[in-house]
């Protein structure tokens, strides 16, 4: 049995707590700031594991990292017991300690369309994003439980929404957690639908606008200050006066491109206006790796990966067809009492038989596909690409699982520690400082009970800046991931869901009320742009997974939108699809419902 | 379906070697050159991307390992194909001066005048469109900003280089640069009626021309004074403006949407006050009223067939339009407007034999020459002639012929289209998330759609702007 002891000397006396029993810092107040983490095995770097050693951090810092250091008298120790200390995990690129604004669905009064005021259009890039994140916010503690201490933050928003501050995951107000500020500028190819710009063409050309005005703004600026004669000065912009760092190669523009598409258009524009560029949220790197590789742009790639739905259905499909068989040669009786389980077997067994070879290419493409996404991480690392993660879409939950199947799909553990240490560190340039346990660096570290990327391991402490904070470790239900409760998926989907649909035009809004049983469900949509309820049709629920067809009205014309969508918890995501005009993206998330 | 696999990998490899320039040998063929007549049981030879002989009794001869000249040996390897075209029918691929294919973006609808918008902006070398349209022996098309604005966005020639996956392999490099305009009812129903701006009426709509390239005109201007050291601090920069002065510079040409014969007149009006002398007319439906002077003005014009009827203003029309054009020496082509038209101009084509009899070439001209004039790349493509590009469609029949089904499409000297290797999945980009059996019609759906609410391609993405307003 593994157990820590926490040795707490005080001035006069030791004192000796075990690790179950809870600090109550307001009744005992941290009196050094020195700790001794003491019999630990040490991942000092991605590629240097220590082995059995010492940690002494003293203010803030780590002071020294050996074996059998003497402890000072000064020094809270813990008794690691052959845990396992890490570098604290960098996050290249997130929102975290950023609410996530309140769709008022209230339409801006906007007199032109097409000439609407910088903030509704998201183009605020004078916002700083330390300004805008919460000490408090449930999002920092979730962030540090999965081991991070130090994540890049940026405001969320639209097209522009602000600056980066490189905030530290511990302090009492959002001043207090800020480690550097303006350290980047937020781009995203993302319009306003209904005004100027909506399209990624009108994102992009807005861009090139803006920037080049900076820049011309920066010249007259500078002229004006040098000449004696009288000349007109320059309107005062506080957006432009924002952009003008980045276009004299002191602030770098991060950029949010999942995809292929979205990273040449990222990186056409990098070459056309020439700043500094970082590409966040990347999942589809593959195709343009030649001309990542030739601009060495620094990639924070996506934790999120594609549904394992293929692999896992193709798992069970095997497992359970044999069962399959059985069953129904026994009775089939007793599965009608589960009428979605009844759907899915149907559909594995249909799968089995007749799959027609068309329907087998079309799948074994799909694999490849999916292969290609969870393989991106070991692939970038083949390639010698140093990357980070970023985590605007993807909660760092997900991340151990995610890094799971990374490393299944060839990316080494040593790559994966990189890409949440030392390559970030080194992205954000901050490598002096971070990312490593060494002396001299920021005591930015987590203590494992077990080696991190084995199964049962959980994160007790996580140190920011020298100061320790205790996790509360979960008794682990199994068979819980599926969703946020133990509750069948058709009970989960009942009450209301939030939506936002993604369209060339760009985002539609509204809300999804489900109503009704396992048998009968009753589904009506509202848009957020008027009240007209529309009821869904030809409703059909499976494993995580819900579809249904809706009629919306294109001036006067009812066409018919097939919605699937997949499930997560409390969020889900998927596809609307028009006839003849191709997919668009809907995401959502449970607003109320059965708890 | 394995060799689907293989092929789509081929594909791949293929795009490492960036921009490909392919070799060729088309043997035995009936070449029709456009410019230099037909010439029966005819080779051509591409090399390198380029044509490089039009000849009989061609071939290449591989000495070292490498292509080195024209000879008698002929074995074809990796570096080279071979065709024969014995009882086919050469012609150059064909170009589109007007479709909005491989491209994410048609329409930024929230301004009445968007120049400075960029369809380029948003290629898409996934759009399995661009196969299709191969498989109809269109090797260019002009990807277009569409009809919402009076002043839409910059237009882009593309290359069906169907199997790249870098957009900036789909771009005809150096193609002049082209904007669109439009006139009538959709600028006037998405802004005036939609937003009750200017334009709402037909007069507005010239109002918004003219306020625009005013501009352009004062803003090359201001420019001009700064960088002649006039004046010291530099003008505020407007990428739009900036744009709109391209047009009256002449660098950058316009392509306008157009069906009454009374706007027309009004264009080019306008655009004689503001010194720009060339244009190409979109749709333009009433051109046959006024072909004299278009012809006059040395404007083009690049029509459809015989598709009309799907708005108030499009009641007015004729099949014989491209022939009484043409007739009026007006430089006509044919265009698709639509993914779906696109991969049958040639038969487009061949209605005009039967509405106003024109001539085999005269009729190929309107889906070659003709248009690759109105995008101002004819002299690289529209004919086959020694030092063009090597973009050639391959027909089984004549192509004018009912039953004439392409067989090869080639670009740049490389094979983009063989009907003897068209696997069903010609997909490039895979969602590893999407349903299977894959929605695969989600991209098909055409232009045409007299039934679906919008007249064409050209007021895609602008739903929002005429209805929920």
């Amino acid at each position: 049995m593994r157990s820590i002891l926490i040795l707490l000397p005080c001035i006069f006396m030791l004192s000796i707590v075990s690790l179950s029993a809870q600090i109550d810092y307001d009744v005992f107040p941290e009196v050094s700031s020195t700790y001794l983490i003491s019999d630990v095995h040490i991942q000092k770097s991605p590629t240097d594991s220590f082995g059995l050693g010492d940690i002494l951090i003293e203010d803030g810092y780590i002071k020294e990292v050996s074996r059998n250091i003497e402890p000072p008298v000064e020094a809270y120790v813990i008794e690691a017991d052959s845990a396992y200390a890490y570098p604290a995990f960098i996050a290249g690129l997130a929102h975290t300690g950023i609410s996530k604004k309140e769709n008022k669905g209230d339409k801006p009064d906007v007199k032109f369309q097409g000439h609407p005021p910088n903030e509704v259009v998201g183009i605020t890039p004078e916002l700083l994003a330390h300004e805008q994140v919460s000490a408090t916010d449930e999002s920092i503690k979730k962030m540090k439980s999965n081991g991070f201490g130090l994540v890049h933050v940026v405001p969320r928003g639209t097209m522009l929404p602000g600056q980066g501050s490189l905030m530290l995951l511990e302090g009492e107000s959002n001043e207090e957690m800020i480690y550097a500020e303006k350290s980047s500028m937020f781009l995203q190819l993302k319009g306003t639908r209904g005004f100027y710009p909506t399209t990624v063409i009108g994102v992009m050309a807005k861009w090139r606008d803006l920037y080049r005005k900076a820049g011309y703004l920066a010249k007259h600026q500078a002229v004006t200050k040098s000449s004696t004669s009288p000349l007109k000065r320059a309107k005062a912009d506080k957006a432009l006066a924002a952009l003008i760092p980045s276009t004299q190669g002191k602030q770098t523009i991060y950029m949010k491109a999942e995809k292929a598409k979205a990273i040449h258009k990222a990186i056409a524009l990098k070459k056309e206006l020439g700043y500094e560029l970082v590409l966040a949220e990347v999942q589809q790197a593959g195709p343009v790796l030649a001309k990542i590789k030739a601009e060495s742009i620094p990639l924070l790639i996506s934790a999120k990966l594609p549904k394992e739905e293929k692999d896992e259905k193709g798992k069970k499909g095997k497992d359970e067809k044999g069962k399959d068989k059985k069953a129904e040669g026994k009775d089939t009786g007793a599965e009608k009492t589960k009428p979605t389980k009844d759907k899915k077997n149907k559909k594995v067994s249909k799968d089995d038989k007749e799959d027609s070879p068309e329907v087998k290419a079309l799948k074994e493409r799909k694999k490849k596909s999916y292969e290609a996404y969870v393989g991106q991480a070991a692939m970038l690392e083949k390639e010698g690409i140093a990357f980070g993660f970023s985590f605007l879409d993807s909660k760092p939950e997900v991340l151990k699982k995610s890094l799971k199947r990374m490393m299944k799909a060839g990316l080494s553990e040593a790559g994966a520690l990189a890409a949440l240490t030392t390559h970030p560190a080194k992205i954000l340039g901050i490598d002096n400082k971070v990312g490593t346990l060494a002396k001299g660096k920021l005591a930015n570290l987590f203590i494992s009970d077990a080696p991190f990327f084995s199964d049962d391991s959980n994160i007790k402490y996580v140190f920011v800046e020298g100061k320790m904070t205790e996790q509360e470790v979960k008794p682990k239900k199994k068979k819980a991931d599926a969703g946020d409760s133990d509750m069948a998926f058709g009970k989960r989907l009942l009450g209301s869901w939030s939506y936002t649909v993604s369209t060339p035009e760009g985002e539609y809004t509204g809300t999804i009320e489900i109503k009704g049983d396992e048998d009968d469900y009753t589904i009506n949509i509202t848009s957020d742009d008027d009240s007209e309820v529309m009821e869904a049709r030809e409703i059909s629920v499976g494993e995580e997974v819900l579809s249904y067809v809706m009629t919306v009205d294109l001036g006067g014309q009812g066409i018919p939108a097939t919605n699937e969508l997949n499930f997560d918890g409390n969020d889900f995501e998927g596809t609307v699809t028009l006839p003849g005009m191709g997919s668009m993206p809907i995401s959502g998330t449970k607003i109320s419902g059965p708890e | 379906m394995r060799k689907a696999l293989i092929i789509i990998s081929l594909i791949f490899i293929q795009q490492l070697t960036a921009q490909e320039m392919g070799t060729v040998l088309i043997k035995n063929g009936t070449v029709i050159t456009i410019t230099d007549g037909v010439k029966e049981n005819t080779d051509v030879l591409i090399k390198n991307g380029k044509i490089s002989q039009i000849g009989e009794g061609l071939s290449i001869l591989r000495r070292e390992g490498k292509i080195t000249e024209l000879g008698n040996e002929a074995t074809a390897g990796n570096d080279f194909r071979i065709i024969d075209a014995k009882g086919m029918y050469v012609m150059p691929g064909i170009v589109d001066a007007h479709s909005h294919i491989g491209i994410d973006a048609v329409n930024e609808a929230t301004d009445p005048v968007t120049a400075q918008v960029w369809v380029g902006d948003a290629l898409n070398p996934y759009d399995v469109n661009l196969y299709r349209a191969l498989a109809g022996g269109v090797t260019i098309s002009h990807a277009m900003h569409g009809s919402a604005n009076a002043i839409g966005g910059q237009c882009e020639t593309i290359k069906h280089r169907y199997g790249v996956e870098d957009p900036e392999l789909l771009r005809m490099k150096d193609a002049p640069r082209t904007i669109k305009f439009a006139l009538g009812e959709n600028p006037i129903r998405v802004h005036g009626e939609g937003q009750r701006i200017v334009p709402n009426t037909r007069m507005g709509i010239e109002q918004v021309f003219r306020t625009s390239l005013q501009e352009g005109k004062d803003y090359a201007k201001a420019w001009a004074a700064y960088s002649s050291g006039k004046t010291k601090t530099p003008p505020e920069y407007n990428l739009r403006k900036e744009t709109l002065a391209g047009i009256i510079s002449g660098e950058i040409m316009i392509h306008c949407h157009s069906y009454r014969a009374d706007e027309i007149l009004m264009l080019m009006k306008v655009l004689s006050d503001y010194g720009v002398d060339k244009i190409c007319f979109q749709h333009v439906n009433e051109g046959f009223k006024v072909a004299p002077e278009l012809a006059e003005f040395g404007a083009y014009a690049s029509v459809f067939s015989d598709w009309w009827a799907y708005k108030f203003e499009v009641y007015y029309s004729t099949a014989y339009n491209a022939t009484i054009l043409t007739k009026n020496g007006v430089v006509t082509s044919i265009n698709s407007d639509s993914r779906e038209l696109i991969r049958h101009l040639y038969h487009e084509a061949a209605k005009t034999q039967k509405y106003g009899g024109l001539s085999d070439n005269e009729a190929l001209k309107l889906i070659t020459l003709n248009p690759a004039i109105q995008l101002g790349i004819d002299d690289r493509v529209g004919s086959l002639e020694k030092g063009k590009d090597g973009d050639v469609a391959i027909f089984n029949k004549h192509p004018l012929s009912v039953y004439a089904i392409p067989q090869y499409t080639i670009v740049d000297g490389v094979v983009r289209f063989d009907i003897n290797e068209d696997p069903a999945d010609m997909r490039i980009d895979v969602d590893p998330e999407e349903a299977v059996p894959a929605f695969m019609e989600s991209s098909a759906g055409h232009g045409h759609g007299h039934g679906k609410g919008c007249d064409d391609s050209c007021m895609q993405d602008v739903f929002y702007y005429l209805f929920d307003h």
